[in-house]
């Protein structure tokens, strides 16, 4: 081998260890960013559910926005009441003018934290592990501090949010008439379920 | 009892109806998916007053398709990612059925009001529409 090969040899051998580490470095700064960014949905699902033994009520909203702060464990939701669909056009309607009168209350939001959440994200997510959330729900136009519990998993570079709670009618002054007291149940359950996808500003 | 039977077999009927098709009614405001954004940003409460629970038909180009089953049953229109008309069908359509006209789509759908907050950490807003169907 001549000294120009070896000397050819040697230049290339340099760019490619500088493409490497230049390759490495990107990928490492890169899901750094993305770890310490911000995730969130418009699409979020948000059902509840009452049951009785007069009738069963479901109603959905697949448009609930929610925003996760990925380095402190900040959390949003928030809904517009009228964007609860429900199967029967007369339900929805007495949801909206006699119960939750969303005229005057058009929205439903939770703000608080995911309680313990460094250790969980440094610790990848482990699957099952339940975590809490603390902080407050405003429904109705009545803020109530709440503490619930969910799940958090990481699908690629997506967040999967998984909740269910009970919330009582009756703490967020939503009067039910008699009319229609054996029709609703006196805990409605609520699920929640969000795909977030990273926040690129 | 006549008119109590009568009383009783309306309230069955009207208890078990389902919602209007959208398709088949008139829009009270047609207007653009910027245009419909920027009037809530600009003043919130005088365009709930004029828009929420009214047939509104819009146009704009299509940020993404929300899809179930294969099946397209949402759709956001927006050049703009932070501020955009979210919009749920109210019969799920395929993707071959979405007749676009330079990029553009026209939707009518019952205006639910709008998400927007500027304390949130969620930057811009959204309006909402629901039980919407594509005007061809």
């Amino acid at each position: 081998m001549t000294d120009t090969n070896i000397e050819l040899n040697n230049t290339i051998y340099q760019r490619m260890k500088k493409i490497i580490t230049l390759f490495v470095l990107s990928i490492a700064f890169g899901s750094t960013l993305l770890a310490q960014g911000k995730y969130f949905t418009r699409d979020g699902n948000i059902s509840f559910f009452s049951e009785t033994p007069v009738e069963d009520i479901e109603a959905h909203n697949k448009k609930a926005t929610c925003v996760l702060d990925d380095e402190t464990g900040t959390l949003e939701f928030a809904v517009l009441i009228k964007s609860f669909e429900f199967e029967k056009a007369l339900m929805e309607e007495h949801f909206n003018e006699n119960y939750m009168e969303s005229n005057e209350y058009p929205k439903a939001t939770f703000k608080g934290k995911i309680l313990d959440y460094a250790g969980v994200r440094d610790s990848g997510f482990p699957p099952g592990v339940e975590l809490k959330a603390q902080g407050t729900m405003m429904i109705h136009g009545v803020e109530k501090e709440i503490t619930t519990t969910g799940y958090v998993t990481r699908d690629g570079e997506n967040m999967q949010l998984k909740s269910s709670f009970v919330v009582k009618p009756e703490d967020y002054n939503i009067e039910i008439p008699n009319t229609v007291r054996d029709n609703i149940a006196k805990e409605i359950a609520v699920n929640v379920d969000a795909e977030l996808k990273p926040l690129k500003k | 009892m006549k008119k109590l039977f009568f009383l009783f077999l309306t309230a069955a009927i009207l208890s078990s109806c389902g919602h209007d098709d959208t398709a088949d009614e008139t829009p009270a405001f047609t207007m653009s998916s910027d245009d419909a954004v920027a009037a809530f940003l600009d003043n919130q409460e005088a365009a709930t007053k004029k828009y929420v629970d009214q047939i509104i038909q819009i146009s704009g180009p299509i940020m993404e398709l929300q899809k179930e089953n294969g099946n397209v049953v949402g759709v956001k229109l927006s050049s703009d990612e932070f501020n955009i008309v979210n919009v749920s069908l109210q019969y799920p359509t395929t993707a071959d059925e979405i007749s676009e006209s330079d990029g553009i789509v026209t939707i009518k759908g019952v205006c639910s009001g709008f998400l927007g907050d500027s304390e949130s950490m969620l930057p811009g807003g959204t309006v909402e529409l629901k039980r919407a169907t594509f005007v061809q």
